[in-house]
């Protein structure tokens, strides 16, 4: 691990303070190393979403810096930032038209810059979709698009995959399928960040390393905690917030 | 599939064009006509070159136009009904036209050329800034088309009270206006036209992979690189501009940016914006020549030309739109 501790790959969360009125005070430090696996926990209105966000660079911090290797993700130009990190959010796109290939070669275009169609296809290949190629994203379930999304994600970036909720509206093959798709990206070195409150299917799914306990309202706010995502554990933590 | 389309469409935009061109009213014969077109003197080359021509250039830049003007919007609010008539975008330049030619704002008498064509981009862009300002509100897609209705309403009662202020024959020349037509087109008007178009054009090309990311939702866009802000301004802009310039010389023309869209994503089964710029550019222009053909040759106005056509067309739209729901 050591020899990729200064790589362009690793993120950094420090001192971040989230805009939002709700969330004042509310501290978060986080450092993740290429093949991480974070799990963001916390309440409904605790601050994931936005955090993800301002992760993203979507949205700008109160205080606080989000580092990607060297760079401040808000002195990344929208371009560069999409080569780096990716984003999926809880709904999958209802209204699009174009097809998984589209989507999948957009994501190329995203990333990259230019197309390599028989990359696409290998990719779509690799996570499953492929069976779907030539169907249009609004005819798909939502759990077959979102498993298209998640697959848009893990090859549109290099380094990070931000994720929120993708589970949320999926059936129990669904679910399975995409926690599987953030797997391999974390063998493939990525770093997944990833906000639920789907805590048995994620720890069935294994491979969490991290995780971060939002609790707004509380000096501090935040819990970095390495290892250790037990469902008991983290239900018991989560319970015992004084709301 | 698409190449084979696109080649029936350019044949029938050239059968049309040239039936435009080399028939009317003017009893000519082919020879006359042909010799004429190549000088520049008599009535004959007039009649081309001031009446036939740019009007059929203007209903092909303006059926293009508007098609990609629907194309970008329905796009951009992900909504299969939207286009520059739905959302109020052609009432408000009627608004500005109608301030500018019956309320004396312009300079001189009637329509000055000028002052329609700033009063239509005026009404335009007023009604897209506000559309800019209060989509965040807007939960729904069907609050998106009422506001453009009620827009619609707002605009069309000040121009009734515009036009029962105005006088015999500024009013006569509105309401003649408003029912549409290429025939009053000039060179002015098509080459603004051409080079507004063409700059759309350069950017709908360089943009058009922005276009299909944003239908996959504004959060997923941006992370994918997209800058949400400069394309809004972009397409409310660009929508305008074309909306207004086709209203300021041929008037508020209905359907062709609502409907040429849908008719595109059948006919070449493709449904992302990206891939459905050209075609759709191509068939507005053949749609809108299609339609004065049938103005010239039966003298109905050419809104109701269109309304006859279009209504029926949309209609039946929304009844298969359960199939079809994509914008």
């Amino acid at each position: 691990m050591n020899e990729r501790q200064d790589s362009l790959g690793n993120l950094a969360i420090k001192a971040l303070e989230l805009m939002h009125r709700d969330l004042e005070g509310m501290k978060i430090d986080a450092h993740l190393n290429p093949g991480d696996f974070m799990v963001v926990v916390g309440r409904n209105g605790a601050g994931k979403s936005t955090l993800l966000h301002t992760i993203m660079g979507l949205l700008s911090p109160l205080r606080g810096q989000v580092m990607l290797g060297p760079d401040d993700v808000f002195s990344l130009s929208p371009r560069e930032r999409a080569t780096r990190m990716s984003f999926v959010t809880s709904t999958p796109p209802r209204h699009a038209g174009i097809t998984v290939r589209e989507t999948i070669e957009l994501a190329l275009k995203a990333g990259r810059g230019e197309l390599d169609t028989s990359e696409a296809e290998a990719h779509m290949e690799a996570t499953g979709i492929s069976v779907w190629a030539d169907r249009r994203l609004d005819r798909l379930s939502d759990g077959m698009a979102q498993r298209v999304m998640v697959a848009r994600a893990a090859i549109q970036s290099k380094h990070i995959v931000v994720l929120d909720e993708p589970t949320a509206f999926l059936d129990v093959v669904g679910k399975e399928d995409v926690l599987e798709q953030l797997r391999q990206c974390k063998e493939n070195g990525q770093i997944i960040v990833l906000a639920t409150h789907d805590l048995e299917s994620v720890a069935a799914c294994g491979g969490v390393t991290h995780w971060l306990q939002l609790r707004p309202g509380i000096s501090g706010g935040s819990t970095f905690h390495q290892g250790g995502f037990e469902p008991e554990t983290v239900r018991a933590v989560l319970r015992s917030e004084k709301r | 599939m698409g190449q084979k389309i696109s080649m029936i469409l350019g044949g029938l935009w050239l059968f049309f064009f040239c039936t435009g061109l080399f028939s009317g009213p003017a009893a000519l014969t082919w020879a006359e006509q042909w010799t004429a077109l190549w000088s520049n003197q008599g009535v004959v080359s007039t009649i081309l070159w001031d009446l036939r021509l740019p009007r059929l250039c203007m209903a092909s830049l303006s059926g293009g136009a508007l098609a990609v003007a629907g194309l970008l919007m329905q796009t951009y609010f992900k909504n299969p009904l939207a286009g520059p008539s739905v959302l109020g975008v052609t009432s408000g330049s009627t608004l500005g036209v109608a301030l500018v030619s019956l309320g004396g704002v312009a300079v001189g008498t009637g329509f000055g050329l000028a002052g329609t064509v700033l009063g239509a981009l005026a009404g335009a862009w007023s009604v897209m800034v506000l559309l800019g300002a209060v989509i965040g509100w807007f939960q729904s897609r069907s609050a998106l088309l009422i506001f453009g209705l009620m827009v619609g309403y707002l605009t069309g009662a000040l121009v009734t009270v515009l036009q029962a202020g105005a006088e015999a024959g500024a009013l006569q020349a509105f309401v003649v206006w408003g029912m549409g037509s290429f025939a009053y087109a000039d060179w002015t008007g098509v080459s603004i036209l051409a080079v507004v178009l063409a700059a759309t054009g350069v950017w709908s090309t360089r943009h058009r992979h922005d276009l299909d990311m944003w239908m996959l939702g504004a959060l997923t866009a941006r992370s994918m690189g997209v800058n949400e802000r400069s394309l809004t301004w972009a397409i409310l802009t660009i929508t305008g501009a074309l909306a207004a310039l086709v209203t300021a010389w041929c008037g508020p023309v209905a359907f062709l940016g609502l409907a040429t869209p849908h008719l595109v994503r059948i006919l070449y089964r493709q449904h992302g914006a990206g891939k459905l710029l050209l075609p759709v550019l191509l068939t507005g222009s053949v749609l809108a020549l299609m339609a004065d053909w049938a103005v010239r040759f039966t003298a109905v106005p050419l809104n109701a030309v269109l309304s006859m056509v279009g209504a029926p067309v949309v209609l039946w739209l929304l009844l298969r739109r359960s199939e079809s729901s994509a914008p």
